[in-house]
């Protein structure tokens, strides 16, 4: 799960409006999807930010990346959303009753992630757009069965939390897909060979290169 | 006779719905009519239609009433039939069906004037290709066999007791109307002449042990020309006890029964089943998965079909998992040069068929069916371009590869890896006790035995 930086903002009148409500400490309108005003703009400027990757498991989930992509000048998007397999996620469920639009709490997902992860009550220890997020210094990762573990440094406490966590975004959901993923470049390595640019799983890949001293 | 190909105009699910039925550019039978199909997909995509929508058209088509010398060329004729318990009713809708002859034959569907009448349904109906061969072949040969997926085992036993025969159809037979148990005494006339035979060939020789003037001579001929006849005329039990159910039944420690003791009329019409041990298990006392198995493998056993049909639906019905992973191959090798179509939910099942024959059926955005190809449209149907093979998956690969199932196993068992994956890391670099490690490495052995962790 890598770090999501957000601060690129391309869905500048969403932003504004939202800046807005937050200033003026007022509730935001009720979630209703996609009829929302600013929900392509929303989706779309996520995506730019998450490389059209899943934030939870770095799965590719707008497929044909942003061939279509068009803003207006004001900052809104004016094209259909492309064909993509994320749903708009609320890392925060308890935030959606009255922060519905908040930004810091939305990140695109796969929807079975989404799914799977429902109304779960979440840790900020893992969350891939804070500040102090690093899967470096918070994660492990096992090349052999191609799973992310808590970094076995921390403390005990921490380790727990990480676990949970770990579960409940559904990190670990994708594994078997990874290993094919990554194991094709490394392998190639192996061989002598160039392998395939990595778009997807690129924390997994890169951590897997240092596990082997690659 | 093979189908190459099933086209569906519009019909629920389907629209412009077209199967190429035939082995890919590559194969050494490329071209040919695909010998085993599986349809598979989600609950609701139709599988089942599938199998009944060829049911109901090969029915047709094998139903000679409506076959006949005059149809030679290729003319559109109005024909009639009852549908009364079909879930599927052809005359709604336009289909074609090609086979490997060059036949091909379209249904359309019917007109309001020609409305139906006392439960018959008109339709019109086109075949192409037709010749004297053909025809003769149809009437006299041409069989399809069907099994639903709910085959009314208790039923079918009731039935039996009564006696009450079901007269069968010549051409289809439609286990969904047909009583198993008692047709097939009336399909395998072979043993039950043999059994009939070898009756009265032991009446003979006891009659002669009866009478008091005869001479060892004479009744060691006797004895003889007993075992002669039984060496020269092989009793087709045996046959059908060694080179086919025996080798299911033996998963079961069962056997067929080979010994003839006749104590009832009815001993003569149906196979007993004994323990591998020779105990002798009234028909009744069964599994229901060792009763399917019997019988729905006695028809094909008995008739012997050639040059047939045979569909299938939910083959792996009541079975466990070992035989799931035989059925196929134990019902096509009952069959010579016959097509079978199967329907089933179940990836052992799958892992019987080759990448091609398999039609795993998903709906697009619009609610519609189609297949999930195998290969990439843009290089071709070619045995090269087909990147899932079930034959050389695992049983997990097959779920997630061919049945779309993302995890290889239940969640907690994910959550449990990333424990295991802790525990081995703290066991490799932590600087722990002597005695905290033995306690770790303790949990560490027990957890990689449940979760069949690989010690590398």
């Amino acid at each position: 799960m890598r770090k999501i930086d957000k601060s690129t903002i391309l869905s500048k009148v969403y932003k504004a409006w939202e800046e807005a409500l937050e200033n003026n400490h007022q509730n935001h309108p009720k979630y209703n999807s996609s009829a929302f005003e600013f929900y392509k703009d929303i989706v779309m400027n996520l995506y730019h930010c998450q490389n059209g990757l899943c934030a939870y498991t770095e799965k590719a989930i707008l497929l044909n990346g942003f061939e279509q992509d068009k803003w207006s000048e004001e900052g809104r998007y004016i094209n259909s959303i492309p064909f993509h397999f994320g749903e708009l996620e609320h890392f925060d469920e308890s935030l959606k009753e009255n922060k519905a639009w908040l930004w810091d709490n939305l990140l695109m997902v796969e929807s079975k992630i989404n799914r799977k992860k429902s109304t779960k009550t979440v840790d900020t220890i893992l969350k891939p757009d804070s500040p102090e997020y690093d899967p470096y210094k918070l994660l492990a990762y096992n090349h052999e069965e191609h799973i992310f573990y808590p970094n076995p440094t921390l403390d005990e406490n921490q380790i727990k939390r990480i676990k949970e966590m770990i579960d409940i975004l559904g990190v670990n959901y994708v594994k078997d897909w990874r290993k094919q993923y990554i194991l094709e470049r490394t392998k190639a390595i192996e061989f002598g060979l160039e392998p395939e640019p990595v778009k997807e799983y690129v924390t997994a890949y890169e951590m897997t290169l240092r596990n082997l001293n690659l | 006779m093979k189908v190459t190909e099933l086209y569906i105009q519009e019909y629920n699910q389907f629209k412009d719905f077209r199967l190429d039925l035939t082995y890919p550019e590559g194969h050494p039978k490329a071209g040919q009519a695909l010998e085993k199909v599986c349809f598979i997909g989600q609950s609701g995509t139709g599988k089942t239609s599938l199998i009944e929508i060829l049911k109901e058209t090969l029915l047709v088509i094998a139903n000679q009433s409506f076959i006949s010398y005059s149809i030679l060329e290729d003319v559109t004729i109005p024909a009639t039939t009852s549908f009364e318990n079909s879930r599927i009713d052809i005359t709604n809708h336009e289909t074609h069906i090609s086979f490997d002859n060059k036949l091909q034959v379209k249904f359309y569907g019917y007109e309001e004037e020609n409305e139906a009448i006392d439960g018959e349904k008109s339709f019109f109906m086109t075949f192409i290709g037709l010749d004297y061969n053909m025809v003769n072949f149809l009437i006299d040969e041409f069989k399809v066999l069907f099994y639903p997926s709910n085959i009314e085992l208790l039923k079918a036993e009731k039935l039996s007791k009564d006696k009450n025969k079901t007269s069968i159809n010549k051409n289809l037979l439609d286990f969904s109307k047909y009583d198993l148990q008692s047709s097939w005494s009336t399909i395998n006339e072979a043993i039950i002449k043999d059994r009939e035979l070898e009756i009265k060939k032991s009446l003979e020789l006891s009659k002669l042990l009866q009478n008091p003037n005869i001479s060892q001579k004479e009744v060691f001929k006797a004895r003889d020309e007993f075992l002669a006849w039984r060496e020269l005329s092989p009793n087709p039990i045996i046959d059908l006890a060694n080179n086919f159910l025996n080798k299911i039944l033996n998963r079961f420690n069962l056997k067929v029964k080979t010994e003839l003791d006749f104590e009832k009329t009815e001993d003569i019409e149906t196979i007993k089943i004994q323990t591998k041990q020779g105990k002798d298990i009234p028909f009744e006392g069964l599994s229901t998965g060792t009763k399917q198995v019997i019988l729905t493998a006695l028809p094909l056993y008995g008739l012997k079909p050639e040059k047939s049909i045979i569909l299938f639906d939910e083959p792996e019905r009541s079975l466990y998992p070992d035989i799931q992973a035989e059925i196929v191959n134990f019902y096509t090798s009952m069959a010579k040069d016959s097509q079978f179509f199967f329907a089933t939910h179940s990836p052992l099942v799958a892992s019987s068929f080759e990448p091609w024959e398999i039609v795993e059926l998903k709906f697009n955005d619009e609610g519609y069916v189609y297949q999930e190809l195998y290969y990439d449209k843009k290089k071709g149907r070619h045995v090269d371009n087909y990147t899932i093979n079930p034959q050389y998956l695992t049983w997990t690969g097959i779920l997630q590869k061919v049945f779309d199932l993302d995890q290889e196993g239940n969640d907690l068992r994910n959550k449990q890896l990333v424990r295991i994956a802790t525990l081995e890391s703290q066991l490799k670099h932590n600087h722990l006790s002597l005695e905290e490690k033995k306690v770790k490495f303790e949990e560490y052995k027990k957890l990689a035995t449940l979760l069949n962790w690989e010690l590398k």
